[in-house]
């Protein structure tokens, strides 16, 4: 189904939406946006929503997969304990203003959440019947090179509706059953601010995504990539790469695909909660083992294993785990460059 | 080349005599910012960038943990602007690195550098690493593909350097000037910032936003201890789930291992991916030594530390007094 | 075992008895459980696998299971104190629950392994999996041919199963050579008294110092005593589980007799967490030694970056 929506209805269609679901929406938050529920009597923030512009700062992927998430309860006795499960996550998320890219970092995180061993629990009842609405970029930002990694600034790949902003309306289009469903159900609403897509609106859609596509400001040729990295991985270039480094872990932080975590009890008095958080491999601590040894104790070698893990092992379909978003090269606090390690990692063509 | 010819000739005489076993500096790095850069051969020298665009987290390179790696006792040589030879003052109080270890390059004349986030905001518009020149109270942008584009210095300097107070390196084994440095004007001394005296919920939003990446004390050229607490898992001192408690838990540990060594350089408000502003936290502290012991951290490389040695004149010390201790 | 639900959610399993296996600044417990809610449903798994174990309130380790499914409703695991968790758990007492989930992991490839000969190479807690291996051997002893092994510890004192390997070997058919560094006791170098009985390996000298049929004891690595006892590698699987410098020693010394990559297998420890392949930290490359491992060939090895960090 296809349908456009004047601007100024933006905040009707959202209403709407956060009546039916558990509606997340990209606001700016005084630290470059992220994503906030919107509950269906809040005020739709006009200035902060960001819709137009570039992608929140934070990605969405926090929202299906939270930084922190229980586990289970637990009850300490003596000598003994007892657990609770706790309830899955009931209610439909629909993520409205998703980024091509970020919807793609869901199939990465799927993969990798949902994968051939194990499936994360509080991960899949997010996910379930979860609706990824996307907006398409008129203007991609300072470091995006989506279009390097098979995504596009209006890529439909991950998404189950995509809107297309026309500037004064965006045109709506759904792609999967799931989308398809959520359309028609804000289309059937008595108050529905959509109409129907027409030639007109069609071909102004195909223009605004020709014109973005030659907007995506960067680039890089991965082709010769996965040759060289199976000859890299022993090269001494990883320690040189890394060397502006601090190993912050930003990066990681902000990617829409990183998804290491830990698991800590949290307990006070005699109750607690086993927790899942966010980790980072860029983290010395991260393989530390408690008799002392560490596999990965420099680096570079942290730093390897992220660029492995994002552009070979990582990747699925053919495509790499990196979907080109530009958060970890434009927040670097050390001006570290992804795109110009990649170019350096193939100019070494994998020496040793 | 990217330094004055001296200075290139300089520094690749350290390198080829043998002098220094590297030298870190900044760097043009990826999009309109600096990176840390170390040289390692004379012709590593090319690298290096003095533009006020080049600003990096330089020092943290000398304490981290490959720093002590490295083949530790030949000299490294340090390209610092005057507040960095603060930071190296204080890290040299703290014997973190050694006066021998070290081969300091100060440059004089410092008019301040660029906060890259606040230069994209104005043109983001802004491919590569663009030409700056200075123009008296403006700095003039030359990007690619574009006309140049003048922007008053101080909707561009960093927050560190509106209210900075020293120009000239406070020691160093050799000094260069800074092209086109001129002293500070008036206008920018006026800029310089009041100590927040924002209260509570202010700073209740600002921890909420925390996602606890601990790029703040990654950042820091202070935080070099090699077992930090907040890693601990034994106690743990912070528990390691987000949320405002944590948050500010996490930060108040921080700042107060900080409290009198800090020298409000602000990389870890540079550092951190979602804004928190961190340096009004480190400049509030730095008030608060000064106006309690009458301490500046990084002004004296013997200087002892107000929150490590005990004096019965203290402001606290007199309670102990009369506790009849 | 059945896996619930929630994958991370631990069953409650009692501990029947503790025993100490050896001091010292890093002490060794073994912890003999049975499922508390069900105490004669058995434990199903494969030598060589894990499971998870939870002190709650405290965190959760991912163990190698050191005594084999023959064991029936008991399972045992050895635990050396190095940590928090490890901490926590020894100072638990005989009666005490914990959580348990699992098993995981591949475990040895048993099942093809009919007929062979066996080196088990193993120093200090890195026996804990060979032990498994062993138990499950020994009570298919028939199955299999010739069983060689080699077990290393610090000093006497810190030598794991020391007395059961012993008793193994004076009852039935199977050859055990156990070695004490020649260098390091726990408090520093050890002197002539401690290393009484343990003669040092000569490395040009035939064999002399079997002590009791099938019981040998030397003073030196394990790889050296490997070299020393030079086992043949004709229809040989061998086995090695320890510290990764011994690891890569005792690789090189069955490489130089002659094994192939294919026979050398090793379990593999890293720091874990989730234990299901899906927190990343255990990676070896693009596999996981919580799911893809513990058990690797020499020959997988090879193939996969970082194995040998
Ligand atoms: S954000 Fe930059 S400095 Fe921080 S860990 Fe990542 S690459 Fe290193
Ligand atoms: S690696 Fe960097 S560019 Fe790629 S998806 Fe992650 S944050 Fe985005
Ligand atoms: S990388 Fe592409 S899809 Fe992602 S924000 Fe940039 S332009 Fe949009
Ligand atoms: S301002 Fe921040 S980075 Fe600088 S010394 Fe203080 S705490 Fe450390
Ligand atoms: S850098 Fe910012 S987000 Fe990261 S821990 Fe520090 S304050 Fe929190
Ligand atoms: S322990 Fe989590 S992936 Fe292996």
């Amino acid at each position: 189904m296809k349908a456009v929506i004047a601007r100024e209805d933006v905040g009707r269609l959202l209403a709407i939406a956060a009546r039916r679901d558990e509606l997340h929406v990209p606001v700016l938050d005084g630290g470059g946006g992220r994503f906030v529920p919107l509950n269906a009597e809040d005020p739709v923030p006009r200035d902060g929503l960001m819709l137009n512009g570039s992608s929140a700062r934070r990605p969405p992927k926090e929202v299906l997969f939270a930084q922190t998430a229980p586990l289970f309860a637990f009850e300490l006795r003596r000598g003994d304990f007892s657990i609770d499960e706790l309830p899955p996550e009931a209610a439909t998320k629909v993520l409205f203003g998703v980024r091509p890219c970020d919807g793609r970092g869901f199939r990465v995180l799927d993969s990798l959440l949902l994968g051939k061993c194990g499936t994360d629990p509080a991960y899949a009842s997010a996910r379930q019947g979860s609706v990824l609405v996307g907006i398409g970029c008129g203007r991609p930002g300072s470091d995006c090179f989506c279009t390097s990694v098979g995504g596009d600034p209006h890529g439909t790949d991950g998404l189950d509706v995509l809107a297309t902003d026309l500037g004064d309306a965006l045109h709506l289009e759904s792609l999967t059953d799931g989308g398809e469903g959520w359309l028609r159900a804000i289309a059937a609403a008595v108050d529905s601010p959509l109409t129907p897509a027409n030639p007109e609106t069609d071909q102004r859609c195909r223009e605004a995504h020709e014109e973005a596509r030659g907007r995506v400001p960067r680039h890089v040729d991965l082709e010769p990539l996965d040759a060289v990295l199976e000859r890299a991985f022993d090269d001494e270039l990883w320690d040189d790469l890394a060397a502006a480094c601090i190993g912050c872990g930003a990066c990681t932080f902000l990617c829409p695909t990183c998804r290491c975590f830990d698991v800590q009890d949290e307990v006070r008095g005699d109750r607690g909660l086993r927790v899942r958080v966010w980790d980072s491999c860029m983290f010395r601590e991260y393989t530390q083992e408690a008799g002392g040894h560490n596999p990965r104790p420099r680096r570079g070698m942290r730093w390897r294993n992220r660029f492995y893990d994002k552009f070979r092992w990582g990747a699925h379909d053919g495509q790499p785990a990196c979907v080109g978003c530009g958060r970890c090269i434009t927040h670097c606090p050390s001006g570290v460059d992804l795109i110009d390690l990649v170019e350096r990692v193939v100019e070494s063509g994998g020496a040793a | 080349m990217s330094v004055p010819a001296a200075l290139d000739r300089h520094l690749r005489d350290l390198l080829s005599s043998g002098q220094v076993r590297c030298v870190l500096g900044p760097a043009a790095g990826c999009g309109p910012r600096g990176t840390a850069h170390l040289a390692r051969t004379p012709e590593a020298v090319d690298r290096f960038e003095l533009s006020p665009l080049a600003c990096a987290n330089v020092l943290v390179h000398l304490t981290s943990e490959e720093a002590r790696r490295d083949d530790a006792r030949r000299p490294v040589a340090v390209l610092a602007r005057p507040c960095e030879t603060r930071m190296l003052n204080q890290l040299l109080s703290e014997r973190a690195i050694e006066r021998d270890e070290l081969h300091v390059v100060g440059l004089g004349g410092c008019r301040g550098v660029i906060d890259s986030r606040k230069l994209r905001e104005r043109l983001p518009e802004l491919r590569g690493f663009p030409e700056v020149r200075e123009e008296g109270d403006t700095f003039v942008i030359e990007g690619e593909g574009m006309e140049p584009v003048s922007v008053p210095r101080n909707e561009l300097l960093l927050d560190r350097c509106s209210g900075c107070d020293i120009s000239e390196p406070l020691f160093h084994d050799h000094t260069f000037p800074l092209a086109d440095a001129a002293p500070t004007s008036a206008a920018e001394a006026e800029c310089a910032p009041e100590p927040s005296d924002e209260g509570w919920d202010y700073w209740a939003d600002q921890f909420e936003r925390c996602i606890r990446c601990y790029a703040c004390r990654d950042a820091c050229p202070l935080c070099y201890c090699e077992d930090c607490v907040l890693d601990r898992l034994r106690p743990m001192w912070v528990p390691r789930s987000v949320s405002l408690k944590n948050n500010t838990a996490y930060q108040l540990i921080r700042v107060l291992h900080l409290s009198g060594r800090c020298t409000a350089c602000g990389e870890c408000e540079q550092a951190c991916p979602v804004d928190l502003p961190l340096l009004t936290l480190a400049r509030k502290m730095e008030q608060e030594m000064r106006e309690l012991y009458g301490a500046r951290s990084g002004f004296d490389p013997e200087g002892r530390h107000p929150m490590s040695v005990f004096d019965p004149n203290d402001p606290e010390g007199t309670d102990f007094e009369e506790q009849g201790r | 075992m059945t896996r619930m639900a929630n994958p991370y959610v631990p069953r409650r399993a009692r501990i029947e008895s503790i025993r100490d296996e050896c001091g010292g600044p890093r002490p060794v417990r073994t912890f003999r459980l049975a499922w508390a809610d069900e105490p004669t449903a058995p434990f199903d798994f494969l030598p060589g696998q894990c499971v998870e174990l939870s002190v709650i309130g405290v965190g959760e380790i991912f163990l190698s299971i050191a005594s084999a499914a023959e064991d029936g409703d008991r399972l045992e695991l050895s635990v050396m104190r190095v940590g928090r968790v490890t901490s926590a758990l020894h100072a638990l007492e005989e009666g005490e629950i914990v959580g348990l989930r699992g098993p995981y992991g591949n475990g040895f490839p048993v099942a093809g392994w009919h007929g062979s000969n066996f080196v088990l190479i193993g120093g200090g807690i890195g026996q804990a999996p060979l032990r498994s291996l062993l138990h499950h051997v020994l009570a298919h002893r028939d199955d299999y041919g010739r069983i060689q092994v080699f077990h290393g510890a610090r000093s006497p004192e810190a030598m794991i199963y020391r007395d059961e390997l012993e008793a193994q070997a004076a009852s039935t058919d199977l050859d055990v050579y156990l070695t004490i560094d020649w260098k390091m006791g726990d408090d520093g170098p050890l002197d002539e008294d401690a290393r009484e009985g343990w003669p040092r390996v000569a490395l040009d000298d035939p064999v002399t110092t079997e002590v009791a049929p099938g019981q040998f004891r030397f003073t030196g690595f394990v790889p050296q005593v490997v070299d020393a006892v030079s086992p043949s590698c004709g229809d040989t699987i061998a086995v090695t589980c320890g510290p990764p410098v011994m690891i890569g020693l005792a690789v090189q010394s069955l490489e130089r007799l002659g094994f192939r990559p294919e026979q050398i297998y090793t379990t593999l420890e890293r720091r874990m967490k989730c234990g299901i392949g899906l927190c990343g930290r255990c990676n070896l490359g693009p596999q996981f030694v919580c799911t893809d491992g513990p058990v690797f060939s020499q020959q997988q090895l090879l193939a996969l970056p970082e194995a040998f960090a």
